[in-house]
């Protein structure tokens, strides 16, 4: 008794003493990790997002300090680029503007023309120490190897979606918890070179809190600098610590306090504390007080010096990328007179800007819209009966919206018998004992296999075009009553500036990937459908509009749909750029469809004719059939391009960018404010999509600039865990971001690692108003994670700077 | 009299392989297109034996050191199965590694480990299996340092090295022991002369050597961890190592089986070996959660399952299993990339509880179908026993589909189906087996009582793993966790290895 009130009054003193700076410190530490989503639906995540309230040159210096990380590319990239004169002496002087005092004094244009030529001194130099790595040095064992090839191994098995057939029930979903009791259980020959090591793991603390308290004063790192070192552990693990928090995200939605990352931060601490508990008394005690000095002290200053001209540099050749990939915007608005023959609704991703430039072309009363490509309808989505939902909804939202694959219980119940019998065909194959006899009988038959495959006759592994070719009249069932359709329509349409002058025909383009052997695919899918193909979605909207109920409805709301307009649902194979119409509406009847078949033909092959250069192929009538083959090849790490190149986002009127050539570098968001009461649309869109596009662009930054930190390395070398992530080889931490294929071809970067340039057409008050709103938004614009311009009447842009000054480009 | 056509025929395919090589340095793609000439050549093989018979060329050297091809249906069927693995590995990497800095690289030691393995494969003498054997092994390391800066890969170079160098002096020192014994380096004349008279002490010692060296080679427990690491390299090289270069021990044992069968003492011990390996293995695999590695578990125990049917003396079905397995293995890890959208597809509701009836009936179902099917393809106790008892092992793992037999009658006729088809094709490829290589292989033996009392243990052991894999799959119990934090390590024997050689210190950079 008295025992224990001994205890909580220590614990309570101890509380008390040191908590509160451990556990904030962690707190902050852990929220700049960012989430990391499974490869079932790999939406693209920005990987700065813990650290938006830092400017983009700080958080350079964090990521280098924590994790050895650069956000610029290589100097010599950038001494190439002003040699070849792509960057000139007015981009640098306006990169020494806009950085201003971020730079030391009096930095000048033909200074970073001359410091470019250096060698520049690599963010991996100024990375921060921990004990294990202090041990390493000392010992000359590769300890850090060590520990994050276990720790990881362990994560995969903790977190396993069903790869080991033999599961591990864990009692705690508390990883640290978890994490403890299962080094307990093993054998610690590993660790033999650590002295103590069994003993000190018994004596660690069994909460993480407690574990917090305990490593804080015993490593006695200056608490100005508790944070960055906490940053520094995570960083070793970030991609399991993502993991977690994607977890918790999942769960509660943008969960602001992430304590399964204090969870990882309390694993990796532990490390740090057996190893100063082994090794404490012996060199590695006396060096780690020395080193454990560089988190009290401020290393800005000198940061800047050896980074600045990094940072001046980059921003010019964003400066020179905007002026080569970037057209001016139209000035005036064309007089559209009577009704168009076909407007189409795209997703606002970059790969629909080729299409529908590409559908315009064929004729002027052809209209298209870009819009997010859920179609304002986030889906909880059964596809089949054995298939686990599917959130087919932007990652910021939770999708309210249940949705089905109308199955008859007669198909339900043969496809659950199929199933049953699939799996136990499965465990014959796999399991201990019976894959001695599996092999044996069925080995021969992987001959044809293997030629199958070699001959490219497979089934593309994630092609929606296909599933729906295979199932054309399969209905979809929306749970969702007559108010609920209503509302979504009438936000759809809004949404989209689509309320008067319909179409007899308006399709509804989702897009999705078709590829082989590819554990990236749904990565190539579409984000707004959360790492999934649109078509459900498409078909969702499609049916909606369709609906007499609704479209009586809607007049009542202001909103006259003509009676002989038909909304058609149509999928993008972003692969191949096929456009097909999708079933269960019966429309494929419909004569007037005859003529948009014809146009969407004629301009797919427009667009395979404008990519063939960059996926090394000829192009020409031949194309189709070649990038057909590319979707069926188990061989090929670059079946498409993805959203690589993306440089810009444009919310405004089409008339604005149509005719433009944005070689598909553009999110293209249809958006006219003269309709739009109280900005509300703008509010959306700012907050919404263009969020998502940052995220997306920024992904693509990270992985370019940096995928050792950011990306997720050799596609050759990827090796699929726990059924949610990769390794890169046979260990290390869980990888995040995009493979090293997906951003360069072997020769040079497909994607131009600029950061992402938005033009919204509003007035600048409004857009001002929206900004002041939103914390994050605001973050993103003012830390210059993207630059916002405004669209003036005239097509003049107005650049927005840091301060909120707006002024226009030249 | 061999046929004027068979040497340049046999010499063919690891030319192609060598020319292939040579060319695709300056272009992967005319490389991969002369690769595909091996494939023909093996055709031609086929086409040759099966009208002349087996046989051997003529050496092309000098005092019997030098060139010559051992054509029979071994070496045709692995000759084939090369350059038919080879030609689609050799595609494949053109296109995976396409805009990779050393594709060409690549491609050539790819080719070149190739043409080694052919060589091996059809050597007609000592010398040159030797050598194929060696060049080989260095091939696959030249192939492990592909991302040399790679910390895991140098690791990786180096685990594999110690390994693979230790079986090459072994094989050597074995094969010179049997030079000295028999006074010939010819295989043919070798095993003609093992039937009439049986090895001396050197030939013994011969023998244990070699199979010592084919166990490394074929990657036993516990010195299996560098095939771990071959996770490290692109996945061709997994493919090309799992499915062709982690045979040749088992090769080794299959071509000199004479040999092997008048040494006893090495069968025994290759058959514990091979169980021990097979066993743990496959337990540990169970509890993998990367794809590649678990794979690679995977092929650990079914090398030592190949070696159980070695040690058994049951060669024939040795070289089916090689070949079957090979094929599967390099699928498997082409295709490791699918994995994804596998697991999303087969998301199916969980085993049901089943009580023993229905177990009983599941049993006495794979009981009866398994019988039938030995019954229709002529297979009795009498007359082929060893593989009756191989094949209990196999009705074992029909039983683990059927095991709580489903309550849904709608589930019945096609797993019984299935389970009919299974047996059908297990008896079937041993009986093409058997045919196959009637010529080329010894019959399996009586055995001695050690043999048979092994076979038993196995046996046993494999049902107790049958049973408890059906109670795992059903409940996880927490009292089996430590068991099985000490599998998921692999019981620590790559841990073990690399303290004893000093592995664990970090790895020097190698510019």
């Amino acid at each position: 008794m008295s025992a224990i009130a001994k205890n909580v009054a220590s614990d309570i003193r101890a509380a008390k003493a040191e908590l509160p700076d451990a556990r904030a410190a962690a707190r902050e530490a852990a929220g700049r990790i960012a989430p990391l989503w499974p490869l079932q639906n790999f939406v693209a995540v920005n990987p700065f997002i813990g650290v938006l309230d830092k400017s983009f040159v700080e958080a350079g210096r964090l990521f280098a300090q924590a994790d050895g990380a650069r956000l610029t590319l290589p100097r010599e990239q950038y001494f190439e680029a002003l040699n070849d004169g792509r960057i000139d002496d007015r981009d640098l002087e306006r990169a020494i503007a806009e950085l201003g005092d971020a730079l030391p004094a009096g930095l000048h244009a033909a200074q970073a023309r001359s410091l470019a030529a250096r060698d520049e001194i690599t963010p991996a130099r100024l990375r921060r120490p921990t004990v294990v790595g202090v041990a390493q040095r000392l010992t000359g064992i590769a300890f850090e190897r060590l520990m994050i090839d276990s720790v990881s191994a362990w994560a995969a098995d903790f977190y396993d979606q069903g790869s080991a057939q033999w599961r591990e029930t864990h009692a705690t979903d508390d990883p640290y918890a978890a994490w403890r009791e299962s080094m307990l259980r093993e054998h610690h020959v590993r660790w033999r070179d650590v002295p103590g090591f069994a003993a000190s793991l018994r004596a660690l603390p069994e909460t993480h809190d407690e574990l917090l308290t305990f490593a804080a004063e015993k490593l006695a790192v200056d608490a100005g600098g508790l944070v960055d070192y906490f940053h520094r552990l995570l960083c070793d693990v970030a991609g399991w610590a993502g993991h977690a928090r994607y977890l918790e995200w999942h769960r509660e939605l943008n969960e602001q306090a992430p304590s399964a990352a204090r969870r990882w931060l309390a694993i990796r601490l532990a490390f740090e504390c057996i190893f100063l508990n082994g090794f404490g008394d012996d060199r590695l005690g006396l060096e780690w007080a020395r080193r454990r000095a560089d988190y009290a002290t401020d290393e800005s200053l000198q940061w800047l010096n050896h980074r600045a001209v990094d940072h001046v540099l980059h921003v010019a050749y964003e400066y020179a990328t905007a002026r080569r990939v970037l057209p001016p915007f139209n000035s005036t608005a064309p007089v559209i007179e009577g009704r168009p023959a076909l407007q189409a609704a795209f997703c606002i991703d970059v790969r629909s800007e080729r299409l529908r430039r590409a559908l315009e072309a064929q004729s002027d009363s052809i209209e298209t819209i870009g819009f997010a490509g859920f179609f304002g309808l986030p889906l909880k989505h059964t596809h089949a009966t054995d298939q686990a939902e599917q959130d087919r909804a932007p990652v910021l939202l939770t999708p309210p919206i249940e949705s089905r694959i109308a199955q008859s219980p007669g198909q339900v119940a043969g496809a659950k018998g199929r199933a049953a019998v699939s799996q136990r065909w499965s465990r014959f194959r796999s399991a201990a004992v019976s894959c001695f006899g599996y092999v044996e009988a069925l080995g021969p038959t992987y001959a044809a296999k293997l030629a199958r495959a070699t001959l490219k006759r497979v089934t593309p592994g994630c092609s929606a075009a296909h599933t729906h070719r295979a199932r054309p009249t399969a209905g979809l069932e929306l749970d969702m009553s007559l108010a609920e359709r209503l509302d979504a329509a009438e936000g759809l349409l809004r949404g989209m500036s689509l309320t008067r002058r319909f179409a007899p025909i308006v399709l509804l383009v989702g897009h999705g990937s078709s590829s082989t052997n590819n554990p990236y695919a749904s990565g190539l899918d579409c984000g707004a459908c959360g790492g999934h193909a649109g078509d459900v979605n498409a078909r969702a909207a499609a049916q909606i509009l369709n609906d007499e109920d609704v479209r009586v409805w809607l007049i009542e709301r202001g909103i006259a749909i003509p009676t002989d307009t038909i909304f058609v649902p149509a999928l993008h194979d972003t692969t191949t750029d096929e456009v097909v119409t999708l079933g269960g509406e019966a429309v494929h009847e419909n004569v007037r469809l005859a003529k948009v078949a014809d146009w969407l033909s004629a301009a797919s092959e427009q667009v395979r004719d404008e990519r063939a250069p960059t996926l090394g192929e000829k192009g020409g009538p031949r194309m189709l059939r070649q990038l057909q083959r590319r979707a069926r090849d188990w061989s090929q790490v670059r079946p498409e391009w993805g959203l690589a190149g993306c440089a810009a986002f444009v919310a405004a009127p089409r008339y604005r960018t149509r005719g433009l050539n944005f070689d598909g570098r553009s999110f293209l968001h249809c958006y006219d404010w003269r309709h739009d009461k109280d900005f509300a649309v703008l509010e959306t869109i700012l907050t919404a999509p263009l969020v998502v596009a940052s995220w997306i662009s920024l992904q693509y930054f990270g992985s370019t600039v940096d995928n050792r930190a950011f990306g997720s390395g050799n596609k050759t070398l990827h090796n699929v865990v726990a059924g949610l992530g990769v390794f890169e080889g046979s260990g290390g931490d869980l990888r995040s971001g995009l493979p090293w294929q997906s951003v360069h071809d072997g020769e040079r970067y497909i994607h131009e690692p600029v950061r992402l340039s938005a033009f919204v057409e509003a007035p600048t008050q409004a857009i001002e108003t929206v900004l002041e709103r939103h914390e994050t938004l605001r973050n993103l614009v003012n830390n210059r994670w993207i630059r916002l311009h405004a669209i003036a009447d005239t097509g003049m842009v107005l650049a927005r700077d840091a301060s909120g000054t707006w002024t226009p480009e030249s | 009299m061999m046929s004027s056509l068979l040497f340049p025929a046999a010499l063919a395919v690891p030319l192609s392989f060598i020319l292939a090589a040579l060319s695709s340095s300056r272009s992967p793609r005319a490389g991969a297109l002369v690769a595909s000439l091996a494939m023909l050549a093996a055709l031609a093989l086929v086409a040759l034996l099966v009208t002349q018979g087996p046989g051997t060329t003529a050496v092309l050297g000098i005092a019997g050191i030098g060139l010559s091809f051992r054509v029979d249906a071994l070496s045709v069927a692995l000759a084939l199965l090369i350059s038919g693995l080879g030609l689609v590995i050799v595609r494949y990497s053109l296109g995976y590694l396409d805009g990779e800095a050393h594709q060409g690289r690549f491609m050539r030691h790819l080719c070149l480990t190739l043409a080694a393995v052919a060589m091996m494969v059809m050597a007609g003498n000592l010398y040159q299996f030797g050598a194929a054997w060696i060049a080989m092994g260095w091939g696959v390391h030249a192939l492990l340092l592909h991302y040399a800066p790679r910390e895991a890969s140098l690791r990786a170079a180096k685990r594999k090295f110690v390994v693979a160098r230790t079986g090459d002096v072994l094989l050597l020192l074995s094969l010179s022991l049997i030079l000295t014994e028999y006074g010939t380096a010819d295989i043919a004349t070798l095993i003609n002369e093992l039937k009439t008279h049986s090895p001396g002490i050197a030939g013994q010692t011969g023998a244990v050597l070699l199979a010592i060296a084919a166990m490394l080679k074929s990657a036993q427990f516990p010195l299996h961890s560098w095939l771990l690491d071959v996770v490290e390299t692109p996945t061709p090289v997994s493919a090309l190592l799992h499915a062709g270069v982690v045979n040749a021990g088992g090769f080794a044992l299959i071509r000199f089986a004479d040999l092997m069968f008048a040494v006893p003492g090495a069968m025994l011990m290759v058959a514990i070996v091979g169980a021990l390996t097979a066993l743990l293995a496959s337990a540990i695999m169970l509890t993998q959660t990367r794809v590649k590695v678990a794979l690679a578990w995977s092929t650990i125990a079914q090398m030592g399952f190949m070696m159980l049917q070695c040690g058994l003396g049951a060669f024939t079905a040795a070289a089916v299993h090689l070949i079957a397995h090979s094929l599967y293995k390099a699928h498997a890890f082409l295709n490791s990339g699918q994995t994804i959208v596998q697991r999303a597809a087969a998301r199916a509701p969980r085993t049901e509880n089943s009580p023993l009836l229905r177990r009983g009936v599941a049993l006495g179902a794979v009981l009866a179908i398994y019988g039938v099917v030995a019954y229709a393809a002529g297979v009795t106790p009498a007359t082929q026993p060893a593989l009756l008892g191989l094949g209990a092992l196999f009705a074992m793992g029909l039983w683990l589909m059927l095991f709580d037999f489903p309550r849904a009658p709608a589930q019945w006729p096609p797993l019984v189906g299935l389970t009919a088809m299974g047996c059908a094709l297990w008896f079937g490829v041993h009986r093409l087996g058997s045919f196959a290589f009637a010529s080329a292989l010894p019959p399996a033996p009586t055995g001695s009582k050690a043999i048979y009392m092994l076979l038993a243990a196995t046996l046993l052991i494999a049902a107790v793993l049958v049973l408890w894999q059906s109670r795992w799959l059903r409940a996880p119990s927490a009292r089996v966790s430590r068991l099985r934090a000490h599998l998921r390590n692999g019981l620590y024997a790559d841990v073990w290895f690399d303290r004893l050689l000093g592995l664990q210190r970090r790895a020097s950079r190698v510019a």
